[in-house]
């Protein structure tokens, strides 16, 4: 099988995440932060390692890291957590649903006010520049929330730039960074970043039912939990304990995926993010250039400063067809949304089929890939 | 010079209390993790052997780790 299908989970991992799955299933077997036994406080130091290195990673302290199943509860904890009644909230068209759901539910409540910013795929200043229209506005906007890197078309957007802005003129700052992390090292403190929110399967390379959330040392708010149950201390109160981590993490923390997401940073760190952008970029750019010669092909904002994703569509055919044919070469796509309705919306798209590639996919898959779309092309 | 004594510092939860351990070592100063029962409920903190503990109180708000 050609793998690309990336963004939606990395396929494969490296071998020391699989090793790290096996050691955790065999070595960290009792319930971290419950007891106290031997087995129980081994697991525990397991657990705070990765805490520490996801830490380092982002920039940020041990216990500002959160553990999540996937960067949907991350948003849905930052989101939920942070925003107050009468925030007037700004996105983007970019947004996953992971983000726009929660904000819709929200706005429909009545609890915030929701509007987006204008973008470009080759223009960051758009972006930059609607943002501070905002803040000239009689309506300014007190939150801004923003993914790192569309999962459409892979197009990072100037977090650094609207983080500085978002600082200046203190409006509260969170970031999807589920599709940037690891062909990008994100600092929150660098990047003026309340809050990161990230899967852990992607980028990464842990396994499925890993992510985190991370609050920057100078986060402007406190969160309210979205779990409320068990967490080893302060049992006999009714509310949530006061520290983090344990207040946003309520329940048994999931030991396996938190291990196989610190075997993943640790090997994007050893590789570099650098390098690894540098070669989905390549990749991305003998795709899109061997797509743009193949009749009946369009390929989307193929001008974007895109890391890894090529979105495209074959005339006279439904994106559908089109990733079922490709699976019939034994390559694996997506087609569809991609869970972002907007960014298709703003492409003008009734879905299309997405090849997200990783630093493990080779030159040789990619000129598979086009061969087998030069060849379901020459069948319509 | 103050007193040495063996005691033990409420941190909250375990993950304080972990991050407190590492840098005490670091800093060679003995302690293991360590649960207690309190009012509250159970509580993490270190326990510290043979130290003065005006000076571990404070090398350890010194590094943010607090409640202490």
């Amino acid at each position: 099988m050609i793998y690309m299908d990336n963004s939606a989970t990395s396929y494969p991992k490296p071998e020391t995440v699989t090793l790290a799955v096996k050691r955790a299933l065999d070595g960290c077997v009792a319930n971290p932060g419950r007891s106290s036994h031997r087995e129980a406080s081994r697991t525990a130091m397991a657990v705070y390692r990765v805490r520490e290195r996801l830490a380092d990673f982002v920039n940020t302290e041990p216990e500002r890291v959160v553990f999540t199943y996937n960067a949907t509860m991350a948003l849905n904890l930052a989101l939920f957590g942070s925003l107050r009644k009468g925030d007037r909230v700004l996105t983007t068209p970019f947004e996953h649903n992971s983000v726009l759901r929660p904000l819709y539910r929200m706005e429909r409540e009545g609890r915030i006010t929701l509007d987006f910013l204008k973008v470009s795929t080759y223009d960051e200043n758009v972006v930059c520049d609607d943002l501070l229209k905002h803040l000239d506005g009689d309506k300014k906007p007190t939150a801004v929330v923003m993914t790192h890197t569309s999962n459409v078309l892979g197009l990072r957007l100037p977090i650094e730039r609207i983080g500085a802005i978002c600082k200046d003129k203190n409006v509260f700052f969170i970031v999807d960074g589920s599709q940037g992390l690891g062909s990008s090292r994100i600092d929150v403190e660098v990047c003026g970043i309340d809050i990161l929110c990230t899967s852990g399967h992607k980028g990464l390379y842990g396994i499925t039912g890993s992510g985190f959330m991370a609050l920057s040392r100078k986060c402007r708010r406190e969160l309210e939990p979205l779990l409320w149950g068990g967490t080893g201390i302060a049992s006999r109160e009714k509310g949530m304990p006061d520290g983090y981590p344990e207040r946003l993490e309520a329940g048994t923390v999931g030991v396996v995926g938190i291990e196989s997401l610190g075997a993943g940073v640790e090997y994007v760190t050893s590789v570099g993010c650098d390098t690894i952008a540098e070669k989905t970029k390549s990749l991305r750019k003998i795709l899109t250039e061997g797509l743009s010669v193949i009749p009946r092909v369009r390929v989307y904002a193929p001008e974007s400063d895109s890391v890894s994703i090529v979105l495209f569509n074959i005339d006279g055919m439904s994106c559908d067809e089109t990733a079922v044919s490709l699976d019939g070469f034994d390559i694996a796509s997506r087609g569809g949304f991609h869970c972002s309705p907007l960014a298709h919306s703003f492409l003008n798209t009734d879905g299309a089929v997405r090849l997200s590639a990783s630093h493990f996919n080779t030159e040789a898959e990619c000129q598979a890939v086009l061969s087998a779309i030069s060849h379901i092309t020459k069948g319509l | 010079m103050a007193n040495k004594e063996s005691f033990f510092i409420s941190l909250g939860g375990m993950t304080q209390a972990l991050r407190a351990e590492r840098l005490l070592t670091e800093k060679g100063i003995e302690c293991t993790v360590s649960k207690r029962s309190e009012a509250s409920g159970c509580v993490w903190g270190v326990y510290v052997k043979g130290e003065a503990r005006v000076s571990v109180v404070s090398t350890l708000r010194a590094n943010g780790i607090g409640g202490v």
